[in-house]
């Protein structure tokens, strides 16, 4: 163990290191989370109306469904000032993590990205009317802000929410964003800013110091984006969510990426390197983007894009912890004799019910325990397969609601797929599946003397 | 006494917290135990020392992808 672990230290931690270092990639995990208050309040509103309208209008309890109309009213106000604009939100805390990982002002570094994402999107829109308008509508659209031309119809500044706003908006704001928080972290490193006397109070230098980085990055993303939509006739987050986003969202549906994700993540926790930090950049940018994709759908009622999520993972793999923790605790309560593990497991099983799972890790030790390398990497490999192949055959609704990987297995699928009983169902087969490749090895270990494993 | 239950990085681990003196918080390091590292410190708030032990390993460049505790011994 010790030839691996030297080995670890010499080829992979660095490796891990390298990527865990990159500020960039730092940025990125830290701009989805910085989101999770609004994807949390917009879920909880999702999940609320899921319980006042969807379903009781499947049992046709309208009376119902009107009586609570108001609350359900205030539910999608909710939602539209935070899932439904996660696009937007995301692109304020992209460009302030970014510029935080830089240190430089953070919050003009946000304005920055936010602007810059609204520069991608199509803010005009021409209808061309088989016949002319009437007066009055004509004076109702003119009232609005539309010019009427005729049969022509053409409008300014009107933001297509619904198409662009939410989670389809996430890799446009990333990259562009990107390329403008890096003009204006540049350019604000090397200086190039407008300096003020030491008398003028931080918070107006910090803003002064901003606005030379501030305007040549909006103008560099106001060219690129000018110059594409008129050659093209296309807005650039239509192109960016045609080419780049979906393609890739589509490749993040098959089986190998979600079993290669799994066993990374796992081998990583084993040999002691933060699994889901280290690739968190990855599980966020590309599973997270489709959950909230999947999520906003079900808000507006739509049919759901994606099968396999970001809480997929949580709900099927990682039962009480990466590596599905809580079973083996529950196979040393029916298979141990030995009193370590015994003593252990009770004092983890609580917080490993809310997928916590460092006392069992650290205090079995699982972690660069050879004993538990190989159900702690099988057990979710299995799990994760028969969870990917059972929600790809439709045997199990995939996520529609955005759940916190605090939330304990069995309540957190039921919730999360908006209450589809399967989904719990599909958890137990995982649990009794992880239970059985837990089982042998903790009878295995009954044999070994634990003084002799420190 | 304070343990870091630390699988890899030990070494670094160690001299790290052996070099470490800010704000009058010191620690020695005391003996290793597979992969549990025992510290002494010259701090009666034993938590609050352990809080301290892991956020200067979480600082360095190598300490920020480890997944490991520091926890306080028994």
């Amino acid at each position: 163990m010790n030839g691996l672990i030297q080995w670890l230290e010499k080829h992979v931690v660095p490796i891990a290191t390298k990527i865990g270092s990159v500020r960039w990639l730092i940025a990125l995990r830290d701009a989805f989370i910085s989101t999770m208050p609004a994807t949390m309040a917009g879920s909880v509103a999702v999940l609320l109306n899921a319980f006042l309208r969807d379903i009781p209008t499947q049992y046709g309890w309208t009376g119902f469904v009107k009586a609570m109309q108001p609350v359900v009213g205030v539910n999608s106000q909710v939602w539209t000032g935070t899932l439904a604009v996660i696009g937007l939100i995301f692109a304020f805390t992209w460009g302030y993590n970014l510029a935080k990982q830089y240190d430089v002002e953070p919050l003009t570094g946000g304005i920055v990205t936010l602007g810059t994402f609204l520069m991608s999107v199509s803010q005009t829109f021409t209808i061309t009317l088989t016949k002319a308008l009437p007066k009055a509508a004509e004076k109702i659209l003119t009232a609005s802000g539309a010019a009427v031309d005729g049969k022509t119809v053409t409008g300014w500044g009107y933001f297509n929410f619904n198409a662009h706003f939410g989670a389809a908006g996430l890799f446009t704001a990333m990259i562009l964003g990107g390329l403008a928080g890096a003009i204006y972290i540049i350019l604000t490193k090397r200086n190039i800013t407008i300096k003020m006397p030491e008398s003028v109070p931080p918070a107006i230098s910090k803003a002064f110091a901003g606005i030379i980085p501030a305007i040549v990055a909006w103008y560099v993303i106001g060219i690129i984006t000018y110059v594409f939509t008129d050659a093209t006739g296309t807005a650039i987050i239509d192109w960016i969510g045609k080419t780049i986003q979906t393609p890739l969202l589509s490749l993040s549906q098959g089986y190998g990426a979600v079993l290669l994700l799994t066993i990374l993540v796992q081998v990583f926790w084993f040999f002691g390197i933060h699994g889901t930090n280290v690739l968190g950049p990855v599980l966020d940018s590309i599973w997270l983007t489709a959950q909230l994709a999947n999520v906003n759908a079900a808000a507006k009622g739509d049919a759901l894009p994606y099968l396999w999520t970001r809480s997929d993972f949580d709900m099927y793999a990682w039962l009480g912890g990466a590596g599905s923790t809580l079973l083996l605790l529950i196979a040393i309560f029916v298979f141990s004799r030995r009193d370590d593990e015994r003593t252990v497991a009770k004092l983890a099983i609580a917080p490993g019910i809310f997928n916590i799972n460092e006392p069992t890790m650290f205090g079995l030790p699982i972690v660069l325990n050879p004993i538990y390398v190989i159900p702690f990497i099988l057990a979710p490999v299995v799990m994760v397969t028969v969870a990917y192949f059972a929600i790809n055959w439709h045997l199990v609704a995939p996520v529609s609601i955005q759940m916190t990987w605090v939330m304990p297995p069995f309540l957190n699928s039921f919730l999360a797929t908006s209450l589809d009983w399967r989904a719990p169902v599909l958890q137990l087969v995982n649990a009794v599946i992880g239970f059985i490749i837990y089982a042998p090895f903790v009878i295995a270990s009954n044999k070994l003397d634990p003084e002799k494993l420190a | 006494m304070i343990i870091l239950d630390a699988p890899i990085q030990q070494d670094k681990i160690i001299a790290l917290l052996n070099a470490y003196d800010q704000d009058g918080v010191s620690f020695q390091f005391d003996h290793k135990k597979g992969i549990q590292l025992h510290f002494t410190t010259n701090q009666s708030d034993l938590a609050t020392a352990a809080k301290v032990a892991k956020a200067a390993i979480k600082a360095e460049p190598w300490g920020g992808v480890l997944y490991f505790q520091a926890r306080v011994a028994k």
